[in-house]
């Protein structure tokens, strides 16, 4: 099992962003809308830059996506068995967001990989959306 | 930039410290000795400045730095975004003072003890922007995690290797041997080298893909062609200069254009380079090209108009980038080679190709480009 460098660098909300994390604390991927045109927009920001409208709600993610790219960090050394594999994934709903995936085979290539997305606490309390293969547990979203 | 900037404006003066992995003494002193070293190149003393522009990162406050030379009053000082993206920003902040008239003579500068105090390849301590929510508490704590995200991404279209990035090191390293200003002076490495080098960022960087963390000032002095003209050297042109930023992006790494496998800033960057100066990407005699990872060469080739989306692996596998190719690129050895003082170097490269000083001089030069990816300049002799 991959496991995150220590110590997590906790995300630092902001006014504009609470929600988002809010959200990842309590187990849902909330994306943000403008309520005015619908646009999805990720990351949070407070005015569309579609409309302009000042207005939005946020709606939970199917939390499938499909993996763009991937890295594995190798310096500074990370034990062998705790490497990371970092990747750049796009949800169905077009929200690119970093994760690491558990539970995919260390330095295989995974672009393209079709993946969900879970919340899970990767330490010190720190809740965090991860990645694993599509199809490998239960229901989306779910914190494991 | 409307072209009649050009002829308002000229690169007068260049200086720089040695560069070093612990050059002993402040960052401020090293601001200093570069700054006093390039207002003397451009024939000035340090009162005919009026302007300064370093980045928004350095740490030598302009008023202290005026205490040290000996500067009286400044009429107009900036300081640009995006780290050493903005490297190639600082000189066409002061054109437009220069060409504007708020300023007779600008002195650009960027000093700092990058190895032997604040190293930019250690994981970071703390979020630093909102922006990092979104990479840092995943493990994307260096600037090689963080730019590699999109790199694997490019290697991934178009089928290139880190064995592929490794022929622009041995370039580089080449250009740097022969340089005497190079860190690297004399220490060429072969692709075996590079492939034997640990994996900073699998499977996309190596050591040798990355810039090395440097000791060391480098300052530029731009003023009217008029005064350049009066220098022993007569001055270099800056035919244009352009910045770009393109919506979408969230940080200086970008993850979320549509295609993350080219940059946007890149292009909307060069295109006004071509645009404002009327010249063509065959027009270059050769490229100073920022690097602080391998692929971002590849990248600005592409963008620049070198070649095409993917073909940058056999431009370059095809001896194109060296001394005697088509497009010489970093002939001093570039941010891998010579040292990084955060892009502002490879700027005095382009202006030495340019006067016919450089330690590895190219037989004719009429245009160089120098680019830091959301900013550039072509340069051209008086």
């Amino acid at each position: 099992m991959l496991a995150p460098v220590k110590p997590v660098l906790a995300p630092q909300p902001t006014t504009d962003d609470l929600h988002y994390w809010d959200g990842i604390a309590a187990g849902q991927l909330l994306l943000q809308r403008c309520s005015q045109c619908q646009t999805m927009r990720h990351p949070p920001r407070p005015m569309c830059g579609v409309c302009n409208s000042l207005s939005w709600d946020a709606f939970p993610s199917d939390c499938r996506a499909t993996v763009i790219s991937w890295i594995i960090p190798r310096h500074p050394p990370v034990a062998e068995g705790d490497e990371q594999l970092i990747a750049l994934v796009e949800t169905t709903e077009g929200a690119r967001l970093v994760v690491n995936l558990r539970d995919f085979p260390i330095g295989e290539s995974v672009n393209d990989a079709r993946i969900e997305i879970f919340m899970h606490d990767v330490g010190d309390g720190v809740i965090l959306p991860q990645g694993r293969p599509l199809g490998a547990s239960v229901a989306p979203g779910e914190v494991a | 930039m409307d072209p009649a900037v050009a002829d308002k404006v000229a690169i007068a003066g260049i200086g720089h410290t040695e560069y070093s992995k612990n050059s002993g003494r402040s960052e401020l002193q090293l601001a200093s000795e570069a700054s006093l070293a390039a207002i003397r190149d451009a024939g000035l003393a340090p009162a005919d400045i009026d302007g300064m522009v370093t980045f928004t990162l350095d740490t030598n406050d302009e008023l202290e730095l005026m205490n040290c030379l000996g500067v009286r009053e400044l009429t107009y000082f900036s300081r640009t975004t995006n780290g050493g993206a903005g490297a190639c920003a600082t000189v066409m902040h002061a054109a437009m003072a220069v060409a504007s008239g708020m300023s007779k003579a600008v002195l650009v500068y960027r000093a700092f003890n990058e190895r032997s105090g604040r190293r930019f390849g250690v994981p970071a301590a703390g979020l630093r922007s909102k922006a990092e929510n979104y990479s840092a508490p995943f493990g994307v704590r260096t600037p090689a995690q963080a730019y590699s995200l999109t790199f694997q991404h490019y290697m991934h279209k178009y089928g290139v290797t880190n064995e592929d990035l490794g022929k622009y090191s041995v370039v580089a390293r080449r250009h740097a041997a022969t340089n005497p200003d190079a860190w690297f002076y004399q220490q060429p490495i072969t692709l075996e080298d590079h492939q034997n080098s640990r994996w900073i960022v699998e499977p996309v960087l190596r050591l040798l893909d990355c810039c090395q963390e440097s000791d060391g000032g480098v300052a530029i002095v731009v003023t009217s062609p008029e005064r350049a003209r009066e220098t022993a050297h007569g001055g270099v042109r800056i035919l244009a200069a352009a910045q770009g930023e393109a919506g979408g992006s969230a940080m200086i790494y970008d993850y979320y254009h549509p295609d993350v496998s080219s940059s946007p800033e890149f292009s909307l960057t060069g295109d006004q380079l071509w645009r404002d100066s009327g010249l063509k990407p065959g027009d270059v005699s050769a490229a100073m090209l920022y690097e602080n990872f391998s692929p971002v060469v590849f990248m600005q080739l592409e963008a620049f108009g070198f070649c095409g989306p993917g073909e940058a692996r056999d431009f370059i596998a095809e001896g194109n980038i060296g001394l005697s190719g088509i497009l010489p690129v970093n002939t001093h050895g570039g941010l891998l080679g010579e040292a990084y003082i955060h892009g502002l170097n490879s700027i005095l490269e382009g202006v030495r190709q340019l006067r016919g000083t450089a330690a590895n001089q190219l037989d004719t030069v009429d245009h160089v480009l120098s680019a830091s990816g959301r900013s550039a300049l072509l340069l051209g002799r008086v």
